[in-house]
């Protein structure tokens, strides 16, 4: 479980690390280039990180070859039986319809609305329920205030996971699991003093 | 060692690859254009002779299989030829084609994996023999990347995607990208590192 954490980093270390990658791959501009250059002067650990990208980059890119479908693959396309291409709406049936679905659903949430709150069980920020959101291995997670870097590796170190996004404007990250979380292992998360917010995310969901 | 001999392609390559996009992008807008507006069957196949070369080994490298790669090229392809009027002009046309295609990848590695039952680990590449070089090493450690991780190495160390061009294809905010290509760039290392230091299959004692 230990080879899925991941140090927590600052957008500052995440910036200054994309700037050797681009450098590299030739993505920086004049400017750019040439404060990158006179800082590789002086710096040797800087020198070694781009010689380190350069194998690095050599290494993902000739490691699979990548190989063009066959041409005879179009012949498999039988675009004549392929219903018409989806038309666009017009501007005003757009709004057309999107303002007769919004006053649709406006009804049926007023209408509904009484008979359904008595049982009806929301899934909310705060709700525990384990399905379906529950069962993701994703986490958005926000650490409490003050939790120092050794607090938050540790707590990474605890829960085995590895972080995908983040930070975000609010500080909140999106950690993965190697398996989905349980209701219990959630309730743990919840408990840590270090943690402030756990919450799954579908899968599928962006941030 | 002189700093400029370490970066990659010089200022005047990449002006030039930005010409030659620009034009292309031209002509890709005229040849969707003639799908949108008069469902153009040889533009179309114009535009998938163009796009097997470009989008075609990109999704390989994803998908790792000739059978699923041309079955997945050609659902993409599909639905460049049944949504072409809803291209709404505002990015680059092969953004918008990468954009579907980095869905339909990420679809496939998902059914892929639900239909198998398997780990992203447990992908159908060959084992590793005893003498293994480095080439199999970083293959292997790109399927133990999350999807979202080796979507971003793929599209920026194999198809030298800018971050904002990564971000339009992928949908999500151009900081996100950049996060994932920091931590999928670090997880990778990690991984080959590990598998580096393990013994291969085949060699170790029962």
């Amino acid at each position: 479980m230990n080879d899925q954490v991941t140090r927590l980093h600052t957008r500052d270390e995440i910036e200054d690390d994309l700037l050797v990658v681009d450098y590299v791959a030739g993505r920086l501009d004049d400017d750019a280039r040439a404060a990158f250059e006179a800082r590789l002067e002086d710096d040797d650990d800087l020198l070694a990180r781009v010689i380190e990208e350069r194998g690095f980059r050599h290494a993902v890119v000739d490691a699979v070859t990548g190989e063009a479908p066959d041409a005879s693959a179009f012949d498999k396309l039988d675009i004549d039986s392929i219903e018409e291409p989806v038309k666009r709406a017009s501007a005003w049936r757009r709004s057309a319809i999107v303002a007769s679905l919004l006053a649709a659903v406006t009804v049926v949430l007023f209408m509904d609305r009484p008979a359904q709150m008595p049982d009806e069980e929301f899934t909310t920020l705060s709700s525990e329920a384990v399905t379906p959101v529950a069962e993701s291995n994703r986490i958005r997670l926000v650490f409490a205030d003050g939790t120092s870097d050794a607090d938050r590796i540790e707590a990474g170190e605890a829960f085995g996971f590895e972080i995908v996004q983040g930070p975000g404007p609010a500080g909140a990250y999106v950690v993965t699991t190697p398996e989905a979380l349980s209701r219990d292992d959630l309730a743990s998360w919840r408990d840590d003093p270090r943690i402030d917010l756990a919450e799954p995310v579908r899968y599928e969901q962006t941030p | 060692m002189a700093a400029a001999t370490l970066a990659g392609p010089g200022l005047m390559e990449q002006t030039n690859a930005s010409r030659r996009e620009s034009g292309t992008d031209a002509e890709d807008r005229s040849l969707i254009g003639r799908i949108a507006t008069g469902r153009d069957a040889v533009a179309f196949e114009t535009l998938y002779e163009r796009y097997r070369h470009r989008l075609g080994p990109f999704m390989f490298r994803i998908v790792r299989d000739r059978a699923a790669n041309e079955e997945a090229f050609n659902d993409v392809m599909l639905t460049v030829w049944q949504k072409a009027s809803s291209y709404n002009g505002k990015s680059r046309v092969s953004t918008w084609i990468f954009g579907i295609a980095y869905r339909n990848c990420l679809k496939t590695l998902r059914s892929k994996r639900r239909d198998a039952d398997m780990s992203p680990v447990a992908e159908d590449l060959p084992a590793r023999e005893g003498n293994a070089d480095e080439r199999d090493l970083v293959a292997h450690a790109l399927t133990r990347l999350t999807d979202e991780h080796r979507m971003v190495i793929e599209l920026s160390y194999f198809l030298g995607h800018t971050y904002q061009e990564i971000a339009a294809i992928a949908d999500c905010p151009e900081n996100t990208v950049k996060t994932r290509v920091f931590h999928a760039r670090r997880r990778l290392k990690q991984i080959m590192n590990d598998l580096g230091e393990r013994p291969a299959r085949g060699t170790q004692d029962e």
